[in-house]
């Protein structure tokens, strides 16, 4: 999820421009606020992850699935996930308002593979040869996307 | 493909969500736009008709992101919500008519490559 948030927050750093505005000493310690928030936003999806396996598989196609997703908020992973995931939200605003959104954007990606990393560890999931090409060449594709900029002035 | 459909359901709605937050941020018409004025001002910005549309649709994705979880594998689902950066590219080309370079339709294209990679997987 954080790395649709960004988009949304690209918008806000624009409006403010405050990208590109700061030197290197303080990405020192941008780097602690862009781990922090890489750290709560990873913890939060396996905690949702955690929570949601409890219920079994939610599908659609039933009135059921209304009450699996009601009751899901009353699981306790479930709600410190979600409190994970604003927290990282919050820091990963600091950090867009602070650092070039070439620098965070693609900071943001690695969480894909961390994500992965712990999958495999916590919910034993297997993890292909194709499935982690994939996971890194959508790194390299984010990298790519971020690091050429907006092309046109920021403000409309 | 029908697993994909509920990932790409989840983005699509958050992309609009977005949408609708830029375009609710611009209405509020504040010069300049920062964490603090935010948060000072919560309630009247979400009370903003855009704003609260996006954060009701934001939930809505929320949702049925906690589906998509509930059926497929974390290091599935979590990497193809990077196709999001597919569909604002479009989104940015058509609507809010911005110039898009090479490189970023480079940077997409990858991304479609390693998306494509995963649901193979």
């Amino acid at each position: 999820m954080a790395g649709c948030c960004n988009n949304m927050r690209r918008g806000l750093a624009y409006n403010t421009q405050l990208g590109g505005m700061v030197g290197k000493r303080i990405r020192s310690n941008i780097l602690l606020i862009i781990i922090i928030s890489l750290v709560l936003s990873v913890s939060g999806q396996l905690l949702l992850k955690r929570g949601i396996i409890t219920l079994g598989e939610i599908h659609l196609d039933s009135v059921q699935a209304v009450f699996l997703l009601l009751r899901a908020f009353a699981i306790p992973a479930v709600q410190i996930g979600i409190l994970c995931y604003v927290a990282s939200i919050i820091f990963w605003i600091v950090v867009l308002s602070r650092v070039e959104l070439s620098f965070a954007y693609p900071m943001g990606s690695i969480s894909y593979i961390i994500v992965a990393f712990f999958s495999r560890i916590f919910f034993h999931e297997h993890i292909s040869p194709c499935r982690w090409a994939g996971i890194f060449i959508i790194c390299a594709g984010v990298f790519l996307v971020s690091i050429t900029g907006p092309e046109n002035n920021p403000q409309a | 493909m029908y697993p994909l459909f509920i990932i790409l359901g989840v983005v699509m709605l958050m992309v609009c969500g977005q949408i609708l937050f830029k375009e609710g941020v611009k209405k509020l018409g504040l010069k300049e736009i920062t964490v603090l004025s935010v948060t000072r001002n919560f309630f009247l910005v979400i009370s903003r008709p855009f704003i609260f549309s996006g954060f009701v649709i934001f939930g809505f994705s929320f949702l049925m992101w906690l589906v998509a979880l509930s059926r497929f594998d974390l290091s599935y689902a979590v990497p193809l919500l990077s196709t999001s950066y597919i569909f604002v590219l479009i989104f940015s080309k058509l609507v809010y008519k911005e110039k898009v370079g090479k490189m970023r339709w480079l940077g997409v294209a990858i991304i479609c490559a390693g998306v494509w990679l995963i649901t193979l997987s």
